[in-house]
């Protein structure tokens, strides 16, 4: 990001009306606005600040009130003009007296809004901490050694872009927060493998119990067919018993065959609606008689044609003869060619040959029919199955012994039989974990191995998530103590040329910047020290701000000066300096270093302090708005006498 | 590794990425796609706090430990 300053604009306000652009298209490297004291240097330099920063929101109606002109002023103006990476950015502060407050309104791109609404590649800098380093404020290098801000900190966090890593770390955690919302956590993960664990534990124990429910079973059904064979071969030495079992077995067979074909019928008229409720048959009949009643086209109507046939007259009044009546119906043929009244027609046919279909029964009488069937197949079991233990009680201990077991087989195989059957049913609403449902447990473990593949995924994506923020985190801080090592070896490099053979180093610059061996130091070293701390961070980092500062020099003896001549040009990207006469030494040497980019101004008031400024004016200078000069030019800057005799 | 990108991070901010990213595990190819990330933030071509592609790269970042870059 490349921040210029390029014009500024006051009025109304206490100090001089000013209306400055710099440059000719782009701002020059270097600026110096030469200004008496009480023309308002310092004024501008806080509404630059405030116009970076938006701070003049939170102002009180006092601070509002000590940028009103001495003479009373309702209102007042300051616009400071910016190049933001090439395009135009104006931001504007309007002071109202009266109400004692002020509104801020920008420019960029998309048009004026009538509030502080910096872009958003500027808007991280909006700090009024960070804006005082490089709207450059008298106190600041004061500050910067005193233990109680971390100001200097700060500072390296935002041209070393550390910044980015914090904001880099922040959307790697908003991005997982829009990820696990309402997923499986850590512990959520353990619960569900732990109860996975658990079904499929049950699954297997039931699964091994019902392989032995079934390899029982077929033991039992084994012996039970040999033992009932013997029994039956035992008592079928009877000539009595073989007689009945045969008649017996014929009437069960005759009962099972006709239960079958009842059943049989039964499943088929429950495909029928009609017979299964009498509700679809008057249903059937409000169908009809509305399907009569419909309004089809009359020439595509094939009932149309068909009634009309049958009729003994004709619409036209006419008697329907033989051959009317045959052309009528070979006609309809030709006519009905709509599949909508052909399909009504349809529908109708069909449902009246429901209606004409008297002969099905209603399902009242198929289930009772049902219920005898089965009736009389058990009668015929239990018929047999009584002749069996008859004949058994009566005959001899084998063929007792025999019958008992037969009787223990059964009721095992009846047991097994109905195990079996509830380890394999199909599941239903009711099963949960405490359910002997086989199936229903294999449904639930697939269920369950799906939650814990993702409660692993999501595991997994967390710790690389982590990892990457600790990775982030920690390079933050090593970047941090590189970087301190780096500016202090710098600024050390630069103290000795601001101020040689003063021994004045520079210890540590964290959390403050730290002298060494030194408590104080005088107005001149403070302020090399600010200068070399500021140069040198100026030139780390992607971002390019201006450098303003009120009175550059003051309290630099001569060399001090000469040598920061000589760094600004190699470090500062633009300087604009508000400066007194007694700085030239200063601003010619600059001048001699850059003389292809740098602007002079001389701005004063028109008031008897300023009487021998105007008495110097070149032919044809003329005040502008308040009664303010405003002198372009190296000369003027440079010669002109801020006294009578060129005393201050 | 990548090479800073003009307008990316400070070197010595890249160089302590990389030895982060080394000591904690970070597997290389992650570690260039963190860089690339930090590099088009610091240069102002992607914003952090918004957008699809930003959603986009931190996804691939999280996910793609193992793939290849």
């Amino acid at each position: 990001m490349k921040l210029q300053l390029t014009g500024l604009k006051a009025a109304g306000l206490r100090s001089a009306e000013l209306d400055l652009r710099f440059g000719e298209g782009s701002a020059p490297k270097f600026t110096f606005i030469q200004m008496p004291n009480g023309t308002g240097k310092t004024t501008i330099a806080e509404c630059l600040r405030a116009a970076l920063s938006g701070e003049a929101l939170s102002w009180g109606a006092e601070r509002v009130r000590s940028f009103q002109r001495a003479s009373g002023s309702d209102a007042g103006l300051f616009e400071a003009r910016f190049s933001l990476d090439g395009s135009p950015m104006t931001i504007g502060m309007k002071f109202d007296f009266t109400a004692e407050s002020i509104s801020y309104y920008t420019t960029f791109g998309r048009g004026r809004l009538p509030k502080f609404s910096l872009p958003p590649v500027l808007a991280r800098f909006a700090d009024p901490g960070f804006v005082r380093l490089y709207i450059f404020d008298a106190e600041l290098p004061q500050e910067l050694l005193q233990g109680s801000s971390d100001r200097a900190e700060r500072a390296i966090d935002a041209f070393y872009q550390l910044y980015v890593l914090e904001e880099i770390s922040n959307a790697i955690e908003h991005y997982w927060e829009g990820q696990v919302q309402g997923a499986s956590t850590q512990q959520g993960l353990a619960r569900n493998r732990n109860k996975l664990a658990d079904v499929k534990e049950k699954k297997r124990r039931l699964e091994r119990a019902l392989e032995r429910d079934q390899t029982e079973l077929r033991s039992v059904e084994e012996d039970l067919e040999t033992k009932s064979a013997k029994l039956d071969d035992h008592l079928g030495q009877v000539e009595q018993y073989r007689h009945q079992k045969a008649i017996l077995e014929a009437q069960l067979k005759t009962a099972s065959d006709e239960l079958v074909a009842a059943l049989a019928d039964a499943l088929g008229r429950l495909r029928r609606p009609l017979d299964v409720h009498l509700g679809f048959r008057s249903a059937l009949d409000s169908l009809t008689a509305g399907l009569d009643s419909l309004k089809l086209p009359e020439a595509t109507s094939r009932e149309f044609f068909r009634d009309l046939a049958e009729q003994k007259h004709c619409i036209c009044g006419s008697p329907m003869t033989s051959s009317a009546r045959e052309h009528i119906t070979r006609a309809a043929e030709y006519l009905l060619a709509d599949d909508t009244a052909g399909v009504v027609n349809a529908l109708k046919n069909d449902a009246r040959s429901f209606q004409r279909d008297d002969t099905c029964p209603g399902l009242t009488l198929v289930a009772n029919d049902l219920a005898a069937q089965i009736r009389k197949r058990d009668v015929a079991r239990h018929d047999l199955e009584l002749l069996v233990s008859d004949t058994s009680e009566k005959a001899d201990k084998a063929a007792k012994s025999l019958k008992e077991a037969v009787d223990d087989l059964t009721l095992s195989q009846s047991s097994l039989v109905s195990r079996i059957s509830a380890l394999t049913r199909d599941p239903s609403p009711d099963d949960d974990e405490n359910t002997t449902c086989i199936k229903w447990l294999g449904l639930e473990v697939r269920r369950l191995e799906l939650i814990v593949a993702e409660a692993a995924r999501l595991v997994e994506l967390r710790e690389h998530k982590d990892e990457l923020r600790d990775v982030l985190t920690s390079s933050a801080r090593r970047a941090r103590e590189e970087a301190r090592r780096e500016l202090v070896k710098a600024m050390n490099e630069r103290l000795a040329i601001l101020l040689p053979g003063e021994g004045l180093t520079v210890a540590d610059i964290r959390p403050y910047l730290k002298l060494e061996g030194r408590e104080g130091v005088n107005l001149g070293a403070m302020l090399s020290i600010g200068y070399s701390f500021l140069t040198t961070l100026f030139e780390r980092g992607n971002h390019e701000f201006p450098f303003v500062v009120d009175a550059p020099t003051m309290g630099l003896d001569g060399l001090a000066r000469e040598a920061l001549a000589n760094i600004l040009p190699l470090t500062a990207s633009q300087f604009v300096g508000f400066v007194l006469d007694n700085e030239r030494d200063f601003t010619r040497r600059v001048r001699e270093n850059v003389r292809d980019s740098c602007e002079f101004y001389t701005v004063f008031s028109d008031s008897s302090r300023n009487r021998p400024l105007a008495d110097q004016l070149p032919p044809g200078a003329e005040a502008g708005d308040g009664g303010t000069y405003v002198i372009r030019g190296f000369d003027f800057f440079d010669q002109v006498m801020w006294t009578k005799n060129g005393e201050r | 590794m990548t090479a800073s990108q003009p307008g990316g991070l400070e070197a010595i901010v890249r160089s302590c990425i990389k030895l982060a990213a080394t000591e904690k595990g970070i597997p290389d190819d992650v570690t260039v796609r963190l860089l690339k990330l930090a590099d088009d933030v610091a240069s102002g071509d992607l914003d952090p706090s918004s957008g699809t592609e930003t959603q986009r790269r931190i996804e691939l970042l999280i996910k793609g430990y193992g793939a290849s870059s």
